[in-house]
């Protein structure tokens, strides 16, 4: 184990680690752009040189593996004046686009200059000019004057992906980041080559010119696109409402997860969010009075819904979708199997052929099948086509269905024929075919407007934060289910979701002695996955409720 | 009808196979072989190189960019690199190409307009020995001044 | 001084040079033989340290010490190289050396691979040099037929096969890792140092790069003896080198002559001395090792050519390319013209030569034009100060030294066109 000292302190750090980890680990942050802990080393920016005492000439600390009585100087004169001058060269051919650029306020140009730069610019040159504003991709638009020529995103396209979309062609200040000759950047990670393009080269064509990213604020999530749980940042504007055509979800980010995710999350999931401010959103209760759905107030829909429920007691079918969370599930087994003793209850499989790949996407499209397995939930094939068939032939009394479009998924026959013996309360976030037919409709916050947990493929217990208040009056599931059961007479009273599920670990063996901060930012495996291997230290900071000014390049700080 | 190599240089390309450890550095072999066979290097031409190689299309775009002797134009039925670099300039450089290029009509980076002779820029030939010189197809030419200049262009327009 | 015997240039004159039969008659892959069936692998090494042969193409590290860095534990097979790129400007002795001798660069690697247990050679030649790959694919042919190429030498288990790699246009394939970037397939970008070729070079595996006139001494280091070789030095450098002479000079060309001699004496008792384009006679400055080496002026010309008395007079050796300067050559245009073939040719890899290179080289175009302000060159000397040390490879430094160089010895003519500017406004 090399001991070595930087900036003054002796420190001992594992044989082969770079002095750029080693600073890292002990608080001291060495500028980089070329450098990223998920790709290969490529030492072209020289950002990070330093000067090392015996060395002949400055080191890059990102390639330079620590040595045993190595002497590190990351803030030394002549560290800063290499500092100062690569910030320099960076800067003469590099437009002047920050008014117009959405990278500004997370722009390591910026940043760097203000850390390391300061110097009076003296380059009285014509600029090099390239391409600006220029497509790439379904998500991506390229500047290439911006470019610093890192070659981040051609590593990443190269050595993730497998893809080789990108390269830099041509040389010396000529040298452009471009698209391979007929290509498109359009494998299901384009969006990762945004998160790591340390200046505003690659940015999002969706975000482009919507809000400045100061007014931004981060909440951890869990992105429920798929069952991998990729470890996400809801980035919400909550001062700003009038930017972004009103939209609260502006953008989502993957935050680092060495288990789960490492520092990438599929295209899908990252743009497949919008929903969530979709004008299909379902603001109030609606209960079917005279002709057709009409809006009413929570305590009426309550007091209407509980009165279903009571006459269907033992004959309820409920149907529920795995998008629900832990929390959700645990209480709807609470109040409808327990309390109500409904007979057939089903969350049933997916489809095995679904789109995914080798890296994140899985073919399993609900975040939480694993919970709901774990909480008693039937989660086998088929399932729900057979709670339908009995509802069919008259053997249940009232469908609950949670979250799930059935005409979509079984065909407007099979749900009609259920339906013409069975009444339906849906709850959900969405307007859909299915809603439409239901006597009763309950309004659900989504996955950004509340707080709860998903268990993923892995068997990872992982926690979502609230980003934004619930749509309306929508509420988060559990809090429906917990509405419900108080109006049956239940004296139910959790005041969180964190509530919820302390009591869910103290009853589910799975999920025992964990809660919110054990679970933490990083997640919590299974009783099954984790075997004799205890459970990690509880992380007071997962709770942060009040979100962070979001922090780029992503996970690699 | 995508562009294919003939059955000589995809012997030559086989004979190459076992001197090397592997398909991608037979990058420079191949693109020179595609150039000969091609006269230059199309869209078509490196596509045709990374599906015989096995090797990303961005490769090989960045391998024929990054060179200057490989055209991504057809060139004239003559090509002439000029020169510029210090002891050629020295001796006279700039005069021989204004001299070529006025008496072609192009400007350095051209072809004629009877699509005989292309003429480009070079940086040091390593022939300074006979500075001025140029490239001329496959031999060097110097020490050139004007007259010669003008003597050589006859000679390649024929 | 003395006259001294050429080694490699001896027959240039003769047509037939480049023959195997020639060769022959003049012991030519003798000293391979005995090398083979009396020495062992180490003490061929040790012999060519011995002699004090230091690389020729530029860096002039001393060649026995490079082929000692082969680990000898690596079960990985290993490379020779041949650096037959030769862009420096004013370098063009490799061409000749290709041209006249190329069975002595073949003996040479067939040397160099027995001694570093190698038995494949790449030679990578750049793509202009037509006629030298024809007279090269000649010999090797005339070689393999001859069974000393591609098959066991004389009874022992050591053979090698050797591939002839065409360069398609770009100075930077001359430095070695670069050139190994290109032979692996890639556009030509230097690679991190470290790991060192010797120990991860082509294809990951350990690699010899060496110059083509360093291989082509080999033969007669074994033929003669180290000794014989030292002798013709001084106290850290041994033999010969073939200077190329060109720019202002009466009569441009190779000249083989110890290090030992004066760049006076090449200048004007080899090379026919000063010849200007407007006829002048008089010497203004010198580059003593390629256009990388920083200049020096006419008053500093009594000094030794060998790679230590050159760094000590604060220049190189370099690949031994001498381009001397008339009184007739503007120093400014003379910069400009060096300045714009390293931003040119620099690959753009790494930041401060890529934009430090077209920052210096519009600066000038720009003083030049008689656009110059004050503070222009004094910046100048700060931007290539700021490039020196701090790149992957060694073009940084190529393109910032001369700069520096020009610039502190010739300030006067630069501050001219301040004036002249400064005039006109």
């Amino acid at each position: 184990m090399p001991k070595l000292t930087i900036d003054g302190r002796e420190i001992e750090v594992e044989k082969g680690t770079r002095i750029i980890e080693a600073a890292r680990a002990h608080g001291i942050y060495i500028p980089r752009y070329c450098y990223h802990p998920g790709l290969s080393i490529a030492g072209n920016c020289r950002m990070c040189l330093v000067e090392v005492e015996k060395a002949p000439k400055l080191m890059i600390a990102c390639q330079t593996v620590c040595s045993d009585g190595m002497v590190v100087h990351t803030k030394s004169e002549k560290t800063k004046t290499a500092q100062a001058a690569i910030l320099e060269f960076l800067l003469i051919n590099h437009p002047l686009d920050c008014p117009v650029c959405d990278q500004a306020g997370e722009c390591d140009l910026q940043n760097f200059y203000l850390d390391f730069g300061r110097y009076t610019p003296t380059f009285a040159e014509p600029k090099v000019k390239k391409r600006k504003a220029y497509p790439i991709g379904k998500h991506v638009i390229l500047d290439s004057e911006r470019c610093i020529l890192c070659s981040r995103c051609v590593r990443f396209c190269e050595e993730i992906t497998h893809t080789n979309e990108l390269g830099i062609f041509d040389r010396g200040d000529h040298a452009e980041l471009m698209l391979a000759p007929g290509q498109q950047l359009d494998n299901n990670y384009s969006g990762c080559t945004i998160d790591i393009c340390p200046v505003g080269a690659l940015t999002d064509r969706e975000f482009r010119f919507q809000v400045r990213v100061w007014y931004l604020r981060a909440f951890n999530s869990i992105c429920p696109g798929c069952s991998r749980g990729c470890n996400i940042e809801v980035h919400t504007n909550p001062t700003r409402p009038h930017h972004a055509g009103g939209e609260r979800l502006v953008r989502i980010k993957p935050r680092f997860n060495p288990q789960v995710n490492r520092w990438w999350m599929c295209d899908l999931g990252r743009y497949g969010q919008t929903w969530v401010d979709s004008p299909e959103r379902l603001a109030l209760p609606l209960r079917v009075a005279g002709a057709g759905q009409q809006p009413c107030e929570w305590p009426a829909a309550a007091a209407a819904a509980s009165e279903l429920l009571r006459n269907a007691r033992g004959k309820i079918g409920v149907i529920a979708g795995a998008q629900l969370a832990n929390e959700d599930f645990f209480l709807a087994g609470k109040l409808l199997l327990d309390h109500l003793e409904a007979p057939a209850a089903a969350v049933g499989s997916f489809d095995k052929n679904a789109r995914h790949d080798e890296l994140l996407l899985e073919a399993d499209k609900a975040p939480n099948r694993t919970g709901a397995a774990a909480l008693g939930w039937d989660t086998s094939a088929g399932a729900e086509r057979e709670l339908l068939e009995r509802a069919a032939r008259g053997e249940l009394k009232l469908l609950y269905v949670v979250g799930r479009d059935l005409v979509a998924e079984f065909g407007a026959e099979l749900v009609e024929a259920a339906l013409a013996k069975s009444a339906m309360i849906y709850q959900g976030p969405l307007a859909n075919s299915t809603s439409g037919r239901a006597q009763m409709v309950l309004p659900a916050a989504a996955f950004a407007e509340r707080d709860g947990t998903f268990t993923n493929s892995q068997k990872r217990v992982q926690l979502f934060l609230e980003a934004f208040p619930p749509f309306g009056e929508s509420k988060a599931d559990w809090e429906i289910f917990q509405l419900l059961a108080k109006a049956l007479g239940e004296s139910w009273d959790y005041r969180s979701s964190q509530e919820v599920f302390e009591e869910l670990a103290k009853t589910a063996a799975e999920f025992a002695g964990m809660t919110y901060e054990i679970v933490g930012q990083q997640g919590a495996a299974l009783k099954s996955a984790r075997g004799d291997a205890a459970l990690p230290e509880p992380d007071p900071a997962a709770l942060d409720r009040r979100g962070r000014i979001p922090v780029a390049p992503w996970g690699s700080r | 009808m995508s562009l294919q190599f003939s059955p000589t240089v995809l012997q030559e390309i086989e004979a190459l196979k076992p001197q090397y450890p592997d398909l991608r550095a037979l990058m420079l072999p191949t693109l020179h072989l595609a150039q000969r066979e091609f006269g230059y290097v199309s869209e078509a031409a490196e596509i045709l190189v990374a599906e015989t190689l096995g090797v990303p299309l961005s490769d090989v775009h960045e391998a024929v960019t990054f060179y200057t002797l490989l055209h991504r134009q057809p060139p004239g039925e003559h090509v002439v690199y000029l020169c510029r670099t210090l002891s050629c300039w020295m001796r006279g450089a700039d005069q021989v190409r204004e001299q070529v290029c006025r008496r072609l009509g192009v400007r350095p980076g051209e072809t004629s307009a009877d699509g005989k002779v292309s003429v480009f820029e070079s940086e040091c030939l390593g022939a300074c020995e006979i500075a001025p010189v140029a490239l001329v197809d496959s031999d060097f030419v110097g020490p050139l001044d004007p007259g010669k200049a003008d003597q050589l262009i006859e000679k390649l327009r024929g | 001084m003395p006259k001294s015997q050429p080694i490699l240039t001896a027959y240039f004159d003769d047509p037939e040079s480049h023959t195997l039969a020639h060769y022959r008659r003049r012991g030519g892959y003798q000293a391979l033989e005995q090398a083979i069936r009396t020495l062992k692998p180490d003490q061929v090494t040790e012999t060519v340290k011995a002699s004090k042969l230091r690389g020729l193409g530029g860096a002039g590290f001393s060649t026995g010490m490079k082929w000692g860095f082969i680990p000898k534990d690596n079960p990985k097979p290993r490379y020779l190289v041949v650096n037959a790129d030769e862009g420096e400007p004013g370098t063009f002795k490799d061409k000749w050396l290709m041209l006249k001798e190329p069975h002595t660069l073949i003996e040479g690697m067939l040397i160099a691979s027995y001694a570093i247990g190698c038995r494949r050679a790449y030679i990578y030649i750049r793509g202009e040099y037509v006629r030298p790959l024809e007279r090269l694919k000649g010999a090797l042919e005339e070689a393999t037929a001859a069974g000393l190429v591609g098959a066991p030498l004389f009874g022992s288990d050591h053979r090698l096969d050797v591939t002839i790699h065409v360069g398609a246009g770009a100075y930077i394939c001359g430095e070695e890792t670069a050139l190994l970037t290109s032979l692996e397939g890639g556009k030509g970008f230097p690679k991190l140092k470290p790991p060192f070729p010797a120990v991860e070079g082509a294809f990951k595996c350990p690699t010899i790069v060496n110059n083509v006139e360093t291989l082509c001494y080999v033969p007669h280091i074994l033929q003669r003896g180290a000794e014989w070789f030292a002798a013709l030095g001084g106290e850290r450098f041994g033999g010969m080198r073939l200077f190329a002479v060109s720019g202002d000079v009466a009569a441009p060309g190779v000249y083989e002559l110890p290090l030992t001699v004066t760049l006076r004496e090449l200048l004007y008792q080899h090379a026919g001395g000063i010849r200007g384009g407007r006829g002048s006679t008089e010497l203004k400055a010198v580059i003593p090792g390629g256009s990388s080496a920083p200049i020096l002026t006419a008053a500093e010309i009594d000094v030794q050519m060998d790679f230590d008395s050159l760094a000590k007079a604060g220049t190189m050796g370099g690949s031994g390319a001498v381009i001397a300067l008339s009184t007739d050559v503007d120093i400014v245009e003379a910069l400009y013209n060096v300045t714009r073939f390293y931003h040119h040719e620099s690959c753009g890899q790494c930041t401060p030569c890529r934009e430090g290179t077209g920052w210096m080289d519009k600066l000038l175009a720009r003083t030049l034009r008689g656009g110059a302000r004050e503070g222009d060159f004094d910046n100048l000397v700060r931007i290539a100060r700021n490039i020196i040390g701090n790149t992957i490879c060694p073009l940084g430094d190529a393109a910032a030294l001369p700069v520096m160089s020009y610039v502190g010895k010739f300030r006067s003519e630069f501050d001219a066109y301040l004036q002249r500017a400064q005039g006109a406004a």
